[in-house]
C-alpha cells in the first residue's frame, strides 16, 4: 500500500515500484520522478521574536554582572564598619568582615567570651612585667 | 611527643595529676617560674633539682640576651660598628628564630626595633642607645603604613648551635625583648623532658609539656583587675606527651604618657611607631612558645579586624584577645581548650 503524504509537499510515488519501507536506490535530481519540491517553510515571524527577546535578557544580564564587577572591594568595604564583630552574649559565634584594600576575604566567625571565668588557675599567661 | 594533640578529654585527665614542684625566681624582669610534674615512682628531690637547674640556665641565657645591660652580648653586638659581627651561639640561636619570625608574621615581628622602641619609650635614650652615629629611626623606616622595611637587613651566618656572623646594615640594632622570651621558654623545657610534664613560665610566656594522664591549667590575666582571668586554658596529656606554648602580649602595662599622648612599647614595623591598635591584650595557644608570642604580638599590632583574620588562618591551636571596648574574643577552635 503506498504511503500517503501530504499532496501539495509530496508527488506520490509509483505504485509498487519499491516495497513500503524500502529505501529508493535511485538518485534524486531535478527532473527526475523523485524530485520533490521545497518543503514549506514555517512562519519566521514567531523565531525572530523569539531571539530578539532571549538577545535583550542576554544583554541585560551581561551589564549587570559587568557593572556589579566594576564596584571595586574597597567600596565594598567602605560600606561596613570597620570592626564588623557583632556584639552577642556569651559564648554567640559572631560573624566579622575581613577585607583587605582591593581584597575580598571569605568572612569567618570569632566567639565572644564571658568577661571573666569564675574558675581560677595558679598558673597565668599574662604581659610581660605584670603581676601574676 | 605531640604538639597539641592530647588523646584524653581535659576532664579525664585532670582527674589524674601529677605531683609537682615548683622553682619560683627573678628573669627577665619579671617572675620565672618552672615547674616539674613528678614521675608516680620518682623523685621530689630530683625534680626540683632539676627546675633549679634550668631556672638557673634561664637567667644565664636572658643575661646574654638583654638590652638593660651593656655588657650582653646583644648589646654588644649592637654596638659593634663592624658590618659583620661575630655571635656566640646563644645569641646567634636567638637570632635564628627572630629570622623564622618575620618570615612567619610577614614582617610584624621585627627584631631590629630597638631605636623605635627606645623612641617610644624616650626620645632622649633613642639617640644615645645602640652606638653613636647611627641612623634614626625615622631615616630608616617607611612614613607609610603597609610599607614593611626593605628585607635583609641583615641575615645570619652559621649552622644550628653554633656560633656565628650577624651580616647587616650598618644601622641595624637588635631588640629580642618577647621573642627571646618565647625561644628561651621553649629551649628550657627542652632540658626537662627526661620529666613526664613541666612547665616554664618565663614573664607569661609558657612552654608546657603536659604528660599522659595528666593536665595543666593554666589562666589569662585580665589586664584590667589584679587575681582576674580572662579564660582558663585545660592542656591535657597525650599517650607521649603534648607540647604547648601560651604567650600573652598587649599594650596595657607598658606605657608611658609623652608630649603627643600616650605611647606603648609595640612597635608597628610599617610605621616605626607604637602600633595603633583596637586590641589591648592577645593570648595565643600553639605548639610553642616562641610561636605563641610571635602570633600574639601580631594580633595586637594588626588590630582586632585584622588580627582575627590572620589568627583564623595561622597554624595555631587557639586565641583569645581583649578588646578596646571590653570584649574578650576568640577564634572558633579555641573553645575546646577552655575550662
Amino acid at each position: 500500500m503506498p504511503i500517503r503524504t501530504e499532496r501539495s509537499a509530496r508527488r506520490e510515488p509509483a505504485p509498487a515500484s519499491h516495497p513500503v519501507g524500502a529505501p529508493s536506490r535511485r538518485p534524486e535530481h531535478p527532473g527526475s520522478p523523485f524530485t520533490r519540491p521545497a518543503p514549506r517553510r514555517p512562519d519566521p515571524s514567531a523565531a525572530r521574536l523569539a531571539l530578539a527577546a532571549g538577545g535583550i535578557a542576554t544583554l541585560s544580564a551581561l551589564v549587570a554582572v559587568i557593572a556589579g564587577s566594576a564596584v571595586p572591594a574597597s567600596t565594598v568595604a567602605s560600606t561596613q564598619p570597620a570592626n564588623t564583630v557583632a556584639s552577642t552574649s556569651n559564648g554567640a559565634t559572631v560573624p566579622y568582615g575581613y577585607i583587605q584594600s582591593g581584597q575580598a576575604a571569605p568572612a569567618v566567625v570569632a566567639t565572644q567570651l564571658a568577661p571573666s571565668v569564675p574558675v581560677q588557675a595558679s598558673v597565668v599567661t599574662r604581659q610581660s612585667g605584670a603581676r601574676p | 611527643m605531640t604538639a597539641g594533640a592530647p588523646v584524653r578529654g581535659p576532664a579525664e585527665a585532670a582527674s589524674l595529676p601529677l605531683r609537682r614542684t615548683v622553682n619560683r625566681s627573678q628573669a627577665m624582669g619579671g617572675d620565672l617560674e618552672v615547674h616539674v610534674a613528678v614521675a608516680r615512682r620518682g623523685s621530689v628531690t630530683a625534680a626540683e633539682r632539676d627546675a633549679a637547674r634550668v631556672a638557673s640556665r634561664v637567667r644565664a641565657w636572658a643575661g646574654r640576651l638583654t638590652r638593660h645591660d651593656p655588657a650582653s652580648e646583644l648589646m654588644r653586638a649592637n654596638a659593634d660598628p663592624r658590618g659583620v659581627v661575630p655571635v656566640r651561639p646563644t645569641l646567634a640561636a636567638a637570632l635564628r628564630w627572630a629570622a623564622d619570625a618575620v618570615e612567619l608574621t610577614g614582617g610584624i615581628v621585627d627584631a631590629t626595633l630597638l631605636r623605635e622602641r627606645l623612641a617610644a619609650e624616650s626620645p632622649a635614650r633613642a639617640a644615645s642607645a645602640a652606638g653613636a652615629g647611627a641612623a634614626t629611626a625615622s631615616s630608616r623606616r617607611p612614613a607609610s603604613p603597609g610599607a614593611l622595611a626593605a628585607p635583609a637587613a641583615w641575615r645570619l651566618e652559621g649552622s644550628l648551635h653554633r656560633s656565628g656572623l650577624v651580616h647587616r646594615q650598618p644601622d641595624i640594632a637588635f631588640d629580642l625583648d618577647g621573642v627571646a622570651k618565647g625561644w628561651i621558654a621553649d629551649r628550657a623545657l627542652a632540658l626537662l623532658d627526661r620529666h613526664p610534664g613541666a612547665l616554664v613560665d618565663a614573664d607569661g610566656d609558657l612552654a608546657i609539656h603536659s604528660a599522659e594522664g595528666d593536665a595543666w591549667e593554666v589562666g589569662v590575666a585580665d589586664p584590667r583587675a589584679s587575681g582576674v582571668q580572662l579564660a582558663v586554658f585545660v592542656l591535657p596529656g597525650a599517650s607521649r606527651g603534648a607540647l604547648y606554648g601560651l604567650a600573652t602580649s598587649g599594650i596595657s602595662v607598658h606605657r608611658w604618657t609623652g608630649p603627643d599622648g600616650e605611647r606603648h612599647h609595640l612597635i608597628d614595623p610599617r610605621t616605626g611607631r607604637p602600633a595603633t591598635t583596637d586590641v589591648v591584650q592577645a593570648t595565643v595557644l600553639a605548639a610553642t612558645a616562641r610561636a605563641a608570642e610571635a602570633w600574639a604580638k601580631t594580633a595586637v599590632v594588626l588590630g582586632l579586624v585584622g588580627a582575627l583574620g590572620v589568627l583564623d588562618r595561622a597554624p595555631i591551636l587557639g586565641a583569645v584577645l581583649l578588646a578596646s571596648d571590653g570584649r574578650v574574643l576568640a577564634i572558633p577552635r579555641t573553645t575546646r581548650w577552655l575550662a
